[in-house]
């Protein structure tokens, strides 16, 4: 009988629980995205008069907003390389950094919506649907929902690395950064298929 | 009672406790009180079938309105209040850390706020009821588009539509998933990651394997109807179109989302029971489970299988008919992995010694009304015997005869066997048989006539059968009188175990820790088990069905005695091929 | 007998920094390739084809999905069941759209305009 528990040398169980419990959110979290994604991707080829629909977002911020992802994924992996060389300092520069593309990501976002809210896209798109089309505004409810639900995401990723950071400032739970990290990477990955859905495909 | 190292105050050892014995009692109780909600809806809507247009006791007058939400809340109620919570959540926390030889979850903390969420998603749907236009009564499936507002208005005002029974379900549904997806991400890594020395995979007893394929396909399955479920909310309340033809969207893409779901849900509730059989099945006919590793491969093929096999809801659905052809294979190619798992746990009975304690009783009853609904679903995964069955009795009869045993008696042979563990006291036999016996029959007085009714073409979710002339009359009036009479004494037969419940827990404590001389790990804990449940951790010899072994003096062997033939020298490259060569090799 | 009540990680063995089994790929090479396979999508709309610009932009993201995953989230130091989870999400997501495909997308259009 031992006392202190010991854990089997098989291979998954090599990966820490906090680890492996953010990979399993991981794929719980891409399959309520990716069920979205295909829901969109069926009407997407059905009606291929989204494609006007599509050139009134703006391609320039949605690339902005991808290059912001991409280099917030990048700081944030530093930050994990950091906390495994116990550097504290340096997992908080790089941190802030992240959650500074996290920001920017929704500032830049906030100004698209004003921007095509302003247009009349709307959810419902009320004057699309007055002109009788109904389709291009479904487009609409669909770009909403997704960016939305993303940008909630983003939201509570970066909430969840403030709270980290301070924990990590008393030196606390340095293996967080990783699981936030990961968060954030997945937050980026489905960006990454968001923005060709949403904006080039036309 | 027990030497823990801090001292816990109300609040954090009986409401907010993080320890996964007070979560898992927590759901089993939520799962019981919402069961008689849900079981009250019965009532009335039965009664009302049975003598349509009498003042219902204890209710009123049932009005077509009122009809159809109770249809719909006894629905959702007992598959994601009742099955959900009782089966997955309270079996899962209750079981596992202790059979797997642990102190709690891998995540305590997550773990009580997804009690905590899940008792929020309750309190919403109960309050569906309550608000203007009451509950949502289009049917569990919610099915746009009368569930995406459709009949109501296009330009709801927001708070009113917010705050209208279809949303209120749609959101106490969401939270609902949310809580149970949390449980499942604990389950995993706590099985994954926190057992005992020695345990490995293939020493997991079923009901952890099968709680955890469960939750795996749980979380797979789901993510499209969040979307989905997003969707209908945005439908409802903002005015959107993503199911309305007229706006450019579909009502088959939410039919293709729920069920893409919805089927494999009724697997995620059938394997955690199947192995609550697969551990009372072994312990009372003093035999090993026969075929343990076939049992956990076909419950993988049933589970990769259970999610190709959705659209057999939907063949009069309008669905493409050369898609009904596939789903209609696959539906009947699944069950035969079950059919194996089926006649494997026949197996174990056979030669063994006997006992007829409670917890077999309802196994064996399990077993035997499993079957008839099973049976039965083979005849409705055909497409062609579906255009006349489906959305008669005879689908709602398979239904009860499948979710029924697996739900309650799945959960009473569960309760009447661990009882004695969780509380250290034991439940009254007699009682116990009584329970039992009645519900069996009042089961089967309830629903088989049914069939019947279903074949003759009856429909179901109809409040008044009047212009059915053709459909409602003699036999099947009496039928439905037949039926309404035994579920009122179905629900009468529960208060039997509230009461037995009730007595046998202001008992004094016994104590006993092992009263049934069962091999698995639980059992080595005191009983009640203390906060940590382990003085010192175990370390596993063998599998978990060691009974009747021949050569032993006892006639079974606890997973953490050491046994004549056991070997514990497990090097990396052969844990998982115990076979007899490196069994008798010395090493 | 000490009895053992914990909750909360107690007896987890935390990647100690130190020994963490997993190495860092050169994140800075990474994000170029990122940034360059960025830009490829931007401009392959304005080069070829509407069919191979379209497929060549959902190659570029699949790629760039892959080099985060692998790099970032260090996919490639991990047990293969991790992966295999990761690719069963993609498959049922795959089962699910081909599932409804017929009913969704494959519908004539003058169906679904309003009359």
């Amino acid at each position: 009988m031992s006392t202190k528990q010991q854990h089997l040398s098989l291979p998954i169980n090599k990966v820490p629980e906090g680890r492996l419990g953010i990979w399993i959110l991981i794929s719980g979290e891409l399959v309520i995205f990716g069920g979205l994604i295909a829901c969109y991707l069926q009407y997407r080829l059905r009606y291929p008069q989204w494609s006007e629909m599509a050139a009134h977002t703006s391609t320039l911020i949605g690339a902005l907003n991808t290059v912001v992802l991409l280099c917030s994924s990048f700081t944030i992996v530093k930050a994990h390389e950091a906390a495994q060389r116990k550097d504290i300092a340096k997992i908080l520069t790089w941190m802030t950094c992240t959650i500074a593309g996290g920001l920017i990501f929704l500032v830049d976002k906030s100004i698209e919506y004003t921007r095509e809210i302003g247009e009349g896209f709307t959810f419902t798109s009320p004057h699309l649907q007055q002109t009788g089309d109904h389709i291009g505004s479904l487009f609409w409810s669909f770009y909403y929902i997704m960016t939305g639900l993303h940008g909630t995401h983003v939201l509570v990723g970066m909430i969840a690395m403030i709270i980290i950071m301070f924990q990590v400032r008393k030196g606390k739970n340095l293996h967080r950064v990783e699981l936030a990290g990961m968060y954030w990477h997945m937050v980026d990955l489905i960006w990454i298929f968001l923005f060709p859905l949403l904006y080039i495909a036309k | 009672m027990d030497a823990i190292t801090h001292k816990q105050s109300f609040w954090s050892k009986y409401l907010f406790s993080t320890d996964h014995k007070v979560i898992g009692m927590q759901y089993a109780i939520m799962g019981i009180i919402m069961a008689g909600v849900g079981g009250f809806l019965a009532y009335v809507f039965r009664y009302n079938l049975a003598f349509p247009g009498k003042s219902i006791p204890l209710f009123g007058h049932l009005d077509a309105m009122h009809y159809n939400a109770f249809v719909t809340c006894h629905g959702m109620i007992m598959v994601f209040w009742v099955g959900m919570p009782v089966l997955l959540s309270s079996l899962g926390n209750l079981l596992i850390p202790l059979m797997i030889g642990t102190d709690d979850m891998a995540f305590p903390t997550v773990n009580m706020m997804s009690f905590w969420i899940f008792f929020l998603s309750a309190v919403v749907l109960i309050s569906s009821f309550f608000v203007p236009g009451g509950a949502f009564g289009g049917g569990w499936t919610m099915y746009p588009p009368f569930s995406a507002g459709g009949y109501v208005n296009h330009n709801p005002d927001f708070f009113k539509a917010l705050f209208s029974g279809t949303s209120l379900m749609i959101l106490a549904v969401a939270l609902e998933l949310v809580a149970m997806l949390m449980g499942g991400i604990n389950f995993l890594v706590t099985t994954i990651n926190k057992r005992a020395k020695g345990m490995t995979p293939f020493r997991i007893p079923i009901v952890v394997w099968f709680i955890n394929i469960a939750s795996v396909i749980f979380m797979f399955s789901v993510g499209p109807l969040v979307a989905g479920a997003f969707m209908l909310l945005f439908d409802n309340i903002l005015g959107t179109g993503f199911y309305d033809p007229a706006r450019g969207g579909d009502p088959m893409l939410w039919e293709h989302l729920f069920w893409f779901f919805g089927h494999p849900e009724v697997y995620v509730l059938l394997l955690p029971a199947l192995g609550v059989l697969a551990e009372v099945l072994p312990v009372f006919a003093r035999k090993p489970l026969f075929a343990y590793k076939p049992i956990i491969y076909l419950a993988l093929v049933s589970a990769v299988l259970s999610v190709l096999v959705w659209a057999h809801h939907q063949f009069v659905a309008g669905i493409d008919p050369r898609m009904a052809t596939f789903f209609s294979i696959g539906t009947i190619l699944i069950s035969i992995p079950f059919a194996g798992i089926f006649l494997s746990f026949m197996a174990t009975l056979w030669g063994g010694s006997i006992k007829f304690s409670v917890p077999m009783l309802w196994v064996l009853g399990f077993v035997g009304l499993f079957l008839i609904g099973g049976l039965t679903g083979l005849f409705l995964g055909s497409n062609t015997f579906d255009i006349y069955a489906h959305d008669t009795y005879f689908v709602v009869t398979h239904f009860h005869y499948t979710l029924f045993p697996d739900i309650f008696f799945g959960f009473f042979a569960a309760v009447y066997f661990w009882f004695p563990k969780f509380t250290g006291k034991e439940l009254n036999k007699g009682l116990g048989k009584l329970h039992f016996w009645l519900t069996f029959f009042a089961f089967n007085g309830t629903w088989f006539l049914l069939f019947f009714n279903g074949l003759a073409g009856q429909h179901r979710r109809i409040n008044d059968y009047s212009d059915f002339s053709l459909v409602m009359k003699e036999p099947y009036i009496t039928f439905e009188k037949v039926a309404t009479i035994s579920a009122i004494i179905l629900i009468l037969t529960q208060f039997i175990f509230l009461y037995n419940l009730f007595i046998s827990l202001v008992k004094a404590k016994k104590g006993i820790r092992n009263p049934w001389d069962a091999a698995t790990l639980e059992w080595v804990a005191d009983s009640p088990p203390p906060h940590g449940n382990f003085q010192t951790y175990p370390e596993v010899f063998h599998g978990p069905y060691e009974y009747s072994v021949p050569g032993e003096k006892m006639d079974y062997i606890p997973q953490n005695v050491q046994g004549k033939n056991d070997n514990n020298n497990i090097t990396h490259n052969n844990y998982e091929h115990e076979t007899a060569a490196s069994l008798v090799t010395d090493k | 007998m000490e009895t053992i009540a914990h909750n909360n990680n107690d007896n987890v063995i935390f990647p100690d920094p130190a020994t963490d089994y997993h190495g860092h790929p050169h994140y800075t090479k990474v994000l170029l390739s990122l940034l360059a396979l960025l830009s490829l999508s931007l401009v392959v709309g304005y080069m070829v084809s509407p069919w191979l610009a379209i497929t060549i932009i959902f190659a570029t993201a699949a790629w760039k999905t892959a080099l985060v995953m692998r790099n970032f989230m260090h996919l490639k130091f991990e047990p293969l069941l991790v992966f295999i989870v990761i690719a069963s999400v993609l498959l049922i997501l795959f089962a699910f759209f081909f599932g409804v495909y017929p009913d969704v997308t494959a519908v004539p259009l003058d169906v679904t305009q309003p009359h």
